[in-house]
Parts: structure tokens; C-alpha cells; sequence
């Protein structure tokens, strides 16, 4: 049976945004970045209708929400794995474990994790403003404060240091 | 990337090369396996209408929209009938749920309020089925379309009701001018081109329905107005009214009025005016009629001009516009006789209620503190100032139960035109119905000459409820439809607040304690749920 246009549509999609999702759940949550990515376009499948016509904005969104979804289930546990280990979170531990300029890292680390969420969708993922807007499902306008807040708070600490261990969220 | 910052961001980037061929192929993999275990996409399948017979008939469930006719007032609820939906659960037979859907009258507006009531009803019943997965789809034009996983079709429902088709065609909206109806649409979207065109602004002006042109007492503040977008001046008690002002350029103002009518302006002799507002629940003791000048300093533009206020051609307020009684206050009216009326006006783009009232009117009530009245500063500024909120006794008895026309004209020339449905009650009920929103307000009945309180449509519990009749803390629910026998209140802990049915036909519910949470449940003579709501 020859494929219908929405598998053709479908594979394209997963042809040109296959790596983006995954890198994008690798720097989250490399070890189950590959989960996420197949299960990011399960949903798209289901969806297909629904995806706009440049989708990446919109697959990192159901990426994230899928991070999410699985994080919050996760928290608790994470909670007293943290409490027990005193350790940052494994999502900081990605950051730290860069060795990479430390006072950076600080400074994102200690940034709200909206804010830190928005400096990095644009600094990792590459995506615009609006796409990333899209991708966190807020306003451009919105993801525009978050993002001014957080380079301006990444800034100013970049001249005096926060501590390393210090995880808002 | 522009941002220094981000480049060296960008050193931190824990993926900063594509994944390899082979993670991209695993994962393809896995993709694969998962889609083709995937049921089949179901196709769509269209039901020109959406009666329950019909939806026995293709055995998937459908909502019914049926209108009842009962009352004086037409309304439409929604009824989820015959087998659900759902992925094979099945439902009570008979009617589970009903949800009234007030205003029924208007145009495009309306049916968009339908839809999205319908759209909420149906997330809230799957919600407590816990299906998973669901699409509900806004089509437009009053269909929706219901997705849910594992059924085996797609319903489609397109909200065709022949008594629902009845409403709709029993009410059209008119384009006036100078008093005289020039045409006549049978949506509001058709008479909001025609006004906008003859005001000059050209049919391109009238893209704002497309967010703004919702118009309900049961629709919360339309979001995402601002900027260069016409401005929303009033929301009071839920009538939204649209100023075109910034976007033709002049005073271009419409309405749209759930009892009936339209108002639309945008004449030279305007300027003085931005925008009017007049309710059927303004008349019915609810609220004052409202004109609304933005300000003092629109008002003032009227002083020394000749105003005539008219009731279905009986003058209710005429004379010279000689001075404005505080700050953003009334407009006080010299009638020839030496009387002073006023003809009031509101503070701010937020609504603050001024009315047209006799000068002997007495202040019943001043405004009581308003901390914790959410809204902001501006919000308070509105309310501080508009001190001065009657119902005139007089006003209030002659338009009372019947369609009225309210003209506005200044110095001979005609500015503004109303047509008012009055609602009416009956054994203390009221056809307005159970009030799916709650409301901040917890008046239970604004008599003549009695205070009378801003109310929201937000459906919030945040804040006090200002009435100083019944006390603090109380929260007015809505007047009960006929079919509702009883109504029950649980705060977020599901422990039951104390729920008074007032002799007007008000509920009011307490909610000292209830840390801003509150669900209502309206039950009928069978104990079944007719209508649920929280906030």
C-alpha cells in the first residue's frame, strides 16, 4: 500500500526535526532523550492535523511538556534523592559537570527555571524568540520578560558570583 | 544568538553536535513501531445536526442542543444524550447534563459563546471521565469537533437545532442613523461591516470581531485586546462594548446588546461621546443605564449643548449639559425648569456604573473599602470614583418589562439609539436563568433607589464581595432557572458552604472560608446535576 500524505507528511517531519528533538531532550534529559523523542512524535502522529506549518517551535513544546509531565510524576522521589544525596538536581549536574566556566553556570543555575528554560531554548536550541514562545506555550511578549530577566540577571551576577548549589524552582 | 551572552552559553551546550546516524535510526525505530500500533486515524464524519435521534442513529453519543421555549425568554441548553462518546463507557440514559447557555440572542458573538460554553462542558465531562487524549476543536460557525481516542469516529457536531435556528432567526441586529434604521442584518458581523462602512472606516475595520465581537453576560474579559486593537471599554455585568476609536479615527462605537440591538455611531456629532451602554439587566434593577464618556474630559465636551434622553419617545432628561458634578462624574443636566438630572459617565476604560438619575436621588450607599478588590489600582480608581450609582426609581419603572428605545441626542442631532429588552420575572424567578459564572457581586436585587454594586463576569472568587446589605464574604451565584430545585456548595476541601436561596430567586453562597475556592452545583427536582460550576 503506498503511503498516504499524512505518513508522507509525517515522515518528513521526522526527517527534518528528528535531531532538534533530540538534542533538545539530550540537554535536558540525556538519559531519555531518546524516549522523549519517539514519544514527542507518537504525538505528533496523532496529532498530525493539528502541527503548524513550520513545526519545530511546536515539537520542542510537546518535547518539554513530555519532560515535564514525566518530571512532576518523578519529584518526589527526586526530592528525597536530593535530600538524601545533597546533590543538585541531574539537570544541574548536566550544567556542572561541563566544568565549563563555573561563574556562568552559577549564574544560570541560579536563575528561576522559567527564565533559565527561556535563556536556553535560545542559546542551545537556537529557536527565535516567537518560536520558543511557542515551544513554552506562553506570549511573545511574556517569553521576551523572561528572557530579558534572565540575561539581565546572568549578567549582573557574572561580576559577583552566586553560589553553585542554589536551585530555584 | 545575537547576545554576546548567548555564545557563551552556547560553550555550555551539552549537545552541541547532531546526534549520530545510529541514535537517529533507533529512535526511528522506535517511532515506527509505535505508529503502526496506533490505531487507524478515524475519519471524520459530519452530522448535519446533532439531535439525539440522529446520534442514536450512528451510535456514537452526540450533544444536543435543544431549546426550551418555556419560558418568555428563549434560551438553549445543551444536553448530553444517548451513549457517550467516550471509548465505550456509557452514560445514564436520558439527560446527564445540562448547561444553560445565556444570552441565546445575538449574532456571530453568540455563537461563538455557545461553542465555547459547549467546549468547556465537554472538557469538564471528559475531565471527570479521565479520557485521555481528547481533541475538542473550535470549527467555527458553531460546530466543534470531539476527537477522542479509541472511538471509532470522529463526531462533528454542528450546532443546527431547528429551535436553536428559530432563535437565531428571530433576531437580527440594525444599523441606525439618526434615528432611523438604515439597514438590518441578521448577524452582527454583517451589521458591524455595514455600520464601519458607512462611518468610513471600510470593511478592512471590521476584522475586530474576529477576538472582539464576543458579546455575553457569561463570557469573562476578552483576552488579548491591546495595542492598536479597538479598545474594550466596558465589561460591567459582562456587556462588552468595543470602541473603534483607534482604529478609524473617530468615535465609531457599536454594541451589541444581549437583549437586542445594536449601537453603532460614528457621526461627527460624536465626538463627544466614545461609547454607550445599556443592558437589559441595567433596566431591570441590576445595574443603571450607562453612558460612558471616557472621562471628564469627553464629558465636558457636551457642557453648554442641548441633551435629550428619550424613552420610546417620552423625554426622560432634557436640558442644557451646564457642568460635571466631580471628576469623571455625572454630567449634570439644567432642565428648563431649573431641575438638575445627571447624565452620568464613566470613570475609565474599566466599568464603573454611573447613572441617570434625578437629582433628588439619595446616596444610599457610599462605596465600601474596597481592599482586596483584585483589578489593580485602576480598577480601584474606577470604583473610587464613581460614587455616585442609583437606580432611579422612575427610570427604573417605566422601561421595566418591555423592548424599549432609548435615543440619545445632542443639540437636536440623534447619537445614540438603544434597544433595550427588558427581562422579566415571574414568582420571583427570573428567565434569565442559572448563571453558569459566578460573580464577585453579591447583590441579591437592586431595588429602586438602593445601591447598586459593579459585578464581574470574572469567574473568580478572589476578592470580597462589596454588597453591605447581606454583609462581606458573600457570593452571589446567579437567580435559579425553574428547573433548578436546589443548589449545593463545597469550598476546594469539598466541605459544604452555607448556600441561602434568597426570596428574589438569588442564591448566595458563603465563602468567608474558603481560601478562594468554591464548586456550586445546581440539582434539579430528581436530584440530578443541572448545572455545575466552580471557580
Amino acid at each position: 500500500m503506498p503511503p498516504n500524505n499524512d505518513e508522507i507528511r509525517f515522515e518528513a517531519i521526522v526527517r527534518d526535526h528528528l535531531d532538534a528533538v533530540l538534542r533538545y531532550a539530550a540537554r535536558r534529559v540525556p538519559e531519555r532523550a531518546e524516549d522523549v523523542a519517539a514519544e514527542t512524535f507518537v504525538v505528533a502522529w496523532r496529532r498530525l492535523r493539528d502541527i503548524p506549518g513550520e513545526p519545530r517551535a511546536w515539537l520542542l513544546g510537546i518535547s518539554r511538556n513530555l519532560i515535564l509531565n514525566e518530571t512532576r510524576g518523578a519529584r518526589r522521589r527526586l526530592a528525597l534523592w536530593q535530600k538524601a544525596a545533597h546533590e543538585p538536581t541531574p539537570a544541574n549536574t548536566l550544567l556542572v559537570s561541563t566544568g565549563l566556566d563555573p561563574e556562568l553556570v552559577a549564574a544560570v543555575l541560579a536563575l528561576p527555571a522559567s527564565e533559565r528554560e527561556a535563556l536556553l531554548l535560545i542559546a542551545w536550541d537556537g529557536l527565535t524568540p516567537t518560536q520558543a514562545a511557542e515551544a513554552v506555550g506562553c506570549s511573545r511578549a511574556a517569553f521576551s520578560m523572561r528572557l530579558s530577566r534572565a540575561r539581565r540577571s546572568v549578567t549582573a551576577a557574572l561580576s559577583q558570583p552566586l553560589p553553585l548549589t542554589q536551585e530555584p524552582t | 544568538m545575537n547576545d554576546p551572552l548567548d555564545h557563551r552559553l552556547a560553550q555550555l551546550d551539552p549537545a552541541p553536535e547532531a546526534t549520530g546516524q545510529h541514535v537517529q535510526e533507533r529512535v526511528r525505530t522506535m517511532i515506527a513501531s509505535r505508529v503502526a500500533a496506533e490505531p487507524r486515524r478515524p475519519r471524520r464524519r459530519v452530522f448535519p445536526t446533532a439531535g439525539a435521534t440522529a446520534a442514536a442513529a450512528v451510535g456514537v453519543g452526540a450533544w444536543a442542543w435543544v431549546a426550551n421555549r418555556s419560558e418568555e425568554r428563549p434560551h438553549v441548553v445543551i444536553a448530553l444524550t444517548g451513549p457517550s462518546i467516550s471509548t465505550g463507557a456509557t452514560t445514564r440514559a436520558g439527560v446527564e447534563t445540562i448547561l444553560r447557555v445565556h444570552p441565546p440572542l445575538g449574532g456571530s458573538g453568540d455563537t461563538q459563546t455557545l461553542t465555547r460554553d459547549a467546549i468547556a462542558l465537554l472538557t469538564r465531562r471528559f475531565s471527570e471521565r479521565q479520557i485521555s487524549r481528547r481533541t475538542i476543536t473550535d470549527l467555527g460557525g458553531g460546530r466543534i469537533s470531539v476527537f477522542v481516542e479509541g472511538a471509532r469516529e470522529e463526531a462533528q457536531v454542528e450546532f443546527a437545532h431547528p429551535a436553536a435556528e428559530a432563535i437565531f432567526a428571530s433576531h437580527s441586529f440594525a444599523v441606525y442613523r439618526s434615528d432611523q434604521v438604515v439597514s438590518r442584518f441578521k448577524t452582527m458581523r454583517g451589521a458591524v461591516a455595514d455600520a464601519a462602512r458607512r462611518a468610513g472606516a471600510g470593511p478592512a475595520r471590521t476584522w475586530y470581531l474576529n477576538f472582539g465581537g464576543i458579546v455575553s453576560p457569561a463570557v469573562p474579559f476578552p483576552p488579548r485586546i491591546s495595542g492598536s486593537k479597538p479598545s474594550v471599554l466596558t465589561v460591567g455585568s459582562g456587556y462588552v462594548a468595543i470602541s473603534l476609536s483607534k482604529v478609524v479615527g473617530s468615535t465609531s462605537v457599536l454594541e451589541d446588546l444581549p437583549g437586542g440591538g445594536i449601537v453603532v455611531r460614528g457621526e461627527p456629532a460624536l465626538s463627544g461621546l466614545d461609547i454607550a451602554r445599556v443592558g437589559p439587566h441595567a433596566l431591570s434593577g441590576r445595574n443603571s443605564p450607562v453612558f460612558t464618556p471616557t472621562g471628564r474630559a469627553r464629558a465636558a465636551t457636551l457642557i453648554g449643548r442641548h441633551v435629550v434622553l428619550t424613552i420610546d419617545g417620552a423625554v426622560v432628561v432634557e436640558g442644557i449639559a451646564d457642568s460635571i458634578d466631580s471628576t469623571s462624574g455625572p454630567l449634570r443636566i439644567k432642565a428648563a425648569d431649573g431641575s438638575k438630572r445627571y447624565l452620568a459617565v464613566y470613570a475609565s476604560a474599566e466599568s464603573a456604573p454611573v447613572s441617570l438619575e434625578p437629582e433628588s436621588s439619595r446616596v444610599v450607599g457610599e462605596r465600601p473599602p474596597i481592599a482586596g478588590v483584585p483589578g489593580g489600582p485602576g480598577r480601584e480608581k474606577a470604583i473610587a470614583s464613581a460614587r455616585r450609582v442609583h437606580v432611579p426609581a422612575a427610570f427604573h419603572r417605566r422601561v421595566r418589562g418591555a423592548v424599549r428605545q432609548l435615543n440619545l441626542s445632542v443639540d437636536g442631532t440623534s447619537i445614540a439609539v438603544w434597544l433595550v429588552a427588558i427581562e422579566t420575572r415571574f414568582r420571583g424567578v427570573t428567565s434569565t436563568g442559572f448563571n453558569p459564572y459566578l460573580t464577585r457581586s453579591n447583590r441579591p436585587e437592586a431595588r429602586a433607589g438602593s445601591y447598586c454594586e459593579l459585578t464581574s463576569s470574572f469567574p473568580t472568587l478572589t476578592g470580597r464581595c462589596l454588597d453591605t446589605r447581606i454583609g462581606r464574604d458573600w457570593l452571589r451565584v446567579g437567580r435559579a432557572a425553574p428547573f433548578v430545585h436546589r443548589i449545593a456548595a463545597t469550598d476546594g476541601r469539598r466541605r459544604p458552604l452555607k448556600v441561602v436561596a434568597l426570596d428574589n430567586g438569588w442564591y448566595v453562597v458563603r465563602i468567608a472560608d474558603t481560601a478562594g475556592h468554591a464548586k456550586v452545583t445546581a440539582y434539579d427536582r430528581d436530584n440530578r446535576v443541572v448545572g455545575v460550576v466552580s471557580a
